[in-house]
C-alpha cells in the first residue's frame, strides 16, 4: 500500500500533496482548539503503539500475509482529525527511517491512508450508530468501517498509480482492479480484528474510549464509551 | 508475526551505525541533504531515457563511497524488495507492448513477441525506481533522525507536529520491543498448527491490550514530562548553521540535475 518514489507521475503526487496538505491544517487548526498540552504525550505513545502494531504480520488467504493498516481504528479511537495526525507521523517516520514509501509520493500514501482511510470509517461508523445505537450495530459498522476504507484506499492508490501515464506502465482498470481485490481480502482481516481490539478495550477499559476525538465540528462525534 | 519484528530490530541496528560515520554527507546540513534528495527524486522521475539515469547512478556511488558506507551493503539493501517488486509487476511489458520484434516464441499454443520497447519500458521503470529508492536510503543513512526532526522544524513545521514526532519516535522502540514480548511469550504458549481466526483473535487482544498500555504509559509521560518542567513547548540547544560546504553540495546537486535534465533533451535514450 505505500507507494514508492517513481511509482508516480509529479503531477499525481502535487495534487495529492496540496489536497493532504489543506486537511493538515485544518486537522492541526481544531487540534490546537480540542487537545491540551497533557494530550500530546498521550496521542504521542499510542501513535508508537499503532507504529508498533503495523507491524505484526497475520496470515490471509493461501501463503500471503497482511498487516492492519491501522486507519480505521485510529479514527473510532482518536476520530479522523486525529487519526490523519498519527498516521501523517507513522508514514512520515516509515519514510524517513524504515524506507517505506518515499518522500515525493508522500502527499499520495497520506492521502490515501491517513484521509481516505480514515474519515470514510468514521463516517461510516456514525451513520450506523445513528440508525440504530446499540452493541451489535456499533460492531457491524465497525467491519463495514474497516472494510469499505480499506478498498477505498486501494482505489484511490489504484487511481493514482493508473493515472500516471509517464511513469506507471498499467492502465487505471488494471491498477484498480489488482489493488482493489487484493485490499477487499485484506480489508476483511482489518474488519475482524479492529472488532476484536474494540471489544477488548470496551471490556476492560471503556473510560479510554472518552480522548477526546479531533473530529470537524459538523460532523459530530462518537460515543462508544457507555456501549457494553 | 515475531520475523518482521525482528527485521525492525535489525533495520534500527544498521540505521543507527551510519549517521555517526565521519563522511561527506554525515556533515551536510539535514536541511540541505533532505531538499537536494526531494529534487533528485523529482528529476529521477521526470527523465525518461535511460542515458541521463546513468549520470545520477554514478553521482549515487561516489556519494556512498564519500560517504564511508560500504558499497555492497548499500546496493543489496536497495535493491532487495522495492525495485525487485517492481521488475516483477512490469516482467508481462516486453510481451504486450507493441514495436520493434527482437524475437518471438511459442508456449503452449500461444506466440509472444519481445518486442524492443517492451524490453527498454521495463528497464526504464525498474531503474527510475530504484534509483529513487537508492537516493532515500542513502539520505536515511546518512541523517539522524533527530537531526532531520530539527531540519523540519526550522522549515516551519508546525510545533505540535514536530514535538508529536520526536515523542513518538523515542516511543516506537518501547512499543515494538513491548509487542515482541508479548508474541514471544503467545508463541511459546502454542503446541498445534492455530487456525486463521484464532490467530486475528490473539492478535486483536494483544493489540487491545498494548493500546490500554499505551495509554497508561502516556499519562506517566506527561507527568514525567511536567516534572522536568514541560510547558507545551519545546526548546532546542541543537544549533543548525549553513557553511560553505553545504552551500557547494547544494551546487553540486543543482548542477548534475541540470546535466540530466540537459541529457534527457538531447540523448535518443
Amino acid at each position: 500500500m505505500h507507494i514508492p518514489d517513481g511509482f508516480l507521475d509529479l503531477h499525481i503526487c502535487a495534487i495529492t500533496y496540496l489536497a493532504t496538505i489543506i486537511f493538515l491544517v485544518f486537522a492541526f487548526k481544531r487540534a490546537r482548539e480540542v487537545i491540551d498540552e497533557k494530550h500530546i504525550p498521550l496521542m504521542a505513545t499510542l501513535t508508537a503503539m499503532f507504529f508498533a502494531a503495523q507491524m505484526m504480520n497475520y496470515p490471509i488467504i493461501g501463503g500471503t500475509t497482511a498487516h492492519l493498516l491501522g486507519g480505521p481504528i485510529l479514527a473510532i479511537t482518536l476520530g479522523p482529525y486525529a487519526g490523519l495526525i498519527s498516521m501523517t507521523i507513522i508514514l512520515l517516520i516509515q519514510a524517513l527511517l524504515f524506507g517505506d514509501g518515499g518522500i515525493i509520493t508522500l502527499g499520495a500514501n497520506i492521502w490515501n491512508m491517513g484521509i481516505i482511510g480514515v474519515f470514510i470509517p468514521y463516517i461510516i461508523c456514525l451513520l450506523i450508530l445513528k440508525i440504530k445505537n446499540s452493541k451489535n450495530a456499533l460492531m457491524i459498522g465497525i467491519f463495514l468501517a474497516a472494510f469499505i476504507g480499506d478498498v477505498l484506499a486501494a482505489i484511490f492508490a489504484g487511481l493514482e498509480l493508473g493515472l500516471s501515464t509517464l511513469t506507471f506502465p498499467y492502465s487505471v482498470p488494471i491498477a484498480v482492479t489488482a489493488m482493489g481485490l487484493h485490499h477487499s481480502i485484506i480489508g476483511i482481516g482489518e474488519g475482524i480484528v479492529t472488532i476484536i481490539i474494540i471489544s477488548i478495550i470496551l471490556k476492560v477499559r471503556p473510560d479510554l474510549m472518552n480522548i477526546p476525538k479531533i473530529a470537524p465540528k459538523w460532523m459530530g462525534e462518537l460515543k462508544i464509551s457507555t456501549m457494553r | 508475526m515475531i520475523k518482521e519484528l525482528l527485521k525492525a530490530f535489525e533495520d534500527l541496528v544498521y540505521l543507527e551505525r551510519y549517521p555517526l560515520l565521519n563522511g561527506y554527507l554525515q556533515k551536510i546540513d539535514p536541511r540541505i541533504k533532505l531538499f537536494a534528495t526531494a529534487i533528485l527524486i523529482i528529476v529521477i522521475v521526470s527523465t525518461l531515457k535511460i542515458t541521463p539515469l546513468l549520470l545520477l547512478l554514478i553521482t549515487i556511488i561516489s556519494f556512498t563511497i564519500v560517504s564511508k558506507i560500504p558499497l555492497k551493503n548499500f546496493l543489496i539493501r536497495v535493491t532487495i524488495f522495492i525495485p525487485i517488486f517492481a521488475g516483477i509487476i512490469t516482467l508481462p511489458l516486453p510481451f504486450i507492448t507493441p514495436g520493434l520484434i527482437l524475437t518471438s516464441f511459442s508456449i503452449a499454443g500461444f506466440s509472444l513477441n519481445l518486442t524492443y520497447e517492451g524490453v527498454y519500458k521495463m528497464i526504464l521503470f525498474t531503474f527510475r525506481v530504484w534509483l529513487s529508492i537508492a537516493y532515500l536510503i542513502l539520505l536515511i543513512l546518512t541523517t539522524k533522525f533527530t537531526n532531520m526532526l530539527y531540519a523540519m522544524r526550522r522549515l516551519k513545521f508546525p510545533q505540535i507536529f514536530i514535538m508529536l514526532t520526536s515523542i513518538t519516535y523515542r516511543f516506537i522502540f518501547t512499543f515494538i520491543n513491548e509487542s515482541y514480548r508479548m508474541i514471544l511469550a503467545r508463541e511459546s504458549r502454542i503446541t498445534s498448527k492455530q487456525r486463521r481466526l484464532d490467530i486475528m483473535r490473539d492478535l486483536g487482544n494483544i493489540i487491545g491490550t498494548l493500546f490500554i498500555r499505551a495509554y497508561e504509559r502516556g499519562e506517566r509521560v506527561y507527568f514525567a514530562m511536567v516534572s522536568r518542567g514541560y510547558s507545551g513547548e519545546i526548546k532546542s540547544i541543537n544549533k543548525l548553521k549553513i557553511h560553505v560546504r553545504d552551500v557547494i553540495f547544494l551546487i553540486l546537486t543543482i548542477l548534475i540535475c541540470a546535466v540530466t535534465i540537459l541529457l534527457n533533451y538531447l540523448m535518443v535514450i
